[in-house]
């Protein structure tokens, strides 16, 4: 129900610089803040969520000058969301 | 490091922005889009060429403010995300609130003609050029 992965790109900083491994957890349902893993055009994401709608999420990063997200491609379907980041660790 | 690398799979924090990929048809758009206005302001009802032209000017001045205050903006996400590291939190503990409240006062001097928003603008950005020098001491 964990899933551990470490960031690469700029598109989370200041909060997430590249190498940060995160921990994410499956069961939670993510809330507007939250930190999301979701899987979008074969790849998992991670980006903040910035609004949520009962099926969908609107996903952005902290970094909106150097992050392609939900202002490029729209809400995504709630089934995209992979986990909510519960953990960090900045090794 | 590279162990982990290997055994972590990656989340991306990724960024389309076609880095390194030069063109010229934005600006020609650009240059066609600016002609296409000046037909269109002339051919405008009733339209005075020495009011046009302070109007003209009017709004020339506001969108230099407009076009100003986004480089702030810009710049003042640059500096945060890319030039501040973690470490520097520990100096500056206020850092993240200052850099956000400015970010937002860029955008309260676009929406408005308020000399005090864009003195308080004036001031903000002082106090992170102050960070930034400390910063380097």
């Amino acid at each position: 129900m964990f899933l551990i992965r470490r960031v690469v790109g700029e598109s989370m900083l200041p909060v997430l610089r590249q190498g940060v491994v995160v921990i994410g957890w499956r069961l939670k349902r993510p809330n507007v803040g939250n930190i999301v893993i979701a899987k979008w055009q074969g790849r998992e994401l991670i980006k903040r969520v910035a609004d949520v709608r009962p099926d969908s999420y609107y996903l952005v990063g902290d970094n909106p000058v150097a992050s392609t997200d939900s202002r490029t491609y729209g809400w995504l379907p709630a089934s995209a969301v992979v986990a909510v980041v519960v953990f960090t660790l900045h090794l | 490091m590279k162990l982990l690398n290997k055994f972590i799979k990656p989340v991306y924090a990724h960024c389309d922005v076609p880095c390194g990929i030069y063109e010229t048809d934005t600006m020609k758009h650009a240059a066609d889009t600016c002609l296409r206005m000046i037909e269109k302001i002339e051919a405008l009802e009733g339209a005075d060429k020495e009011k046009s032209d302070a109007h003209n000017n009017f709004i020339r001045m506001v969108v230099t403010k407009e076009k100003h205050a986004q480089i702030c903006k810009d710049q003042l996400y640059l500096l945060w995300s890319d030039y501040f590291k973690p470490e520097h939190l520990e100096k500056f503990p206020d850092l993240h609130q200052t850099f956000w409240m400015a970010t937002k006062q860029c955008g309260k001097v676009k929406q408005t003609i308020s000399r005090a928003e864009a003195e308080k603008l004036v001031e903000m950005v002082g106090g992170v050029a102050t960070i930034f020098a400390q910063s380097k001491q």
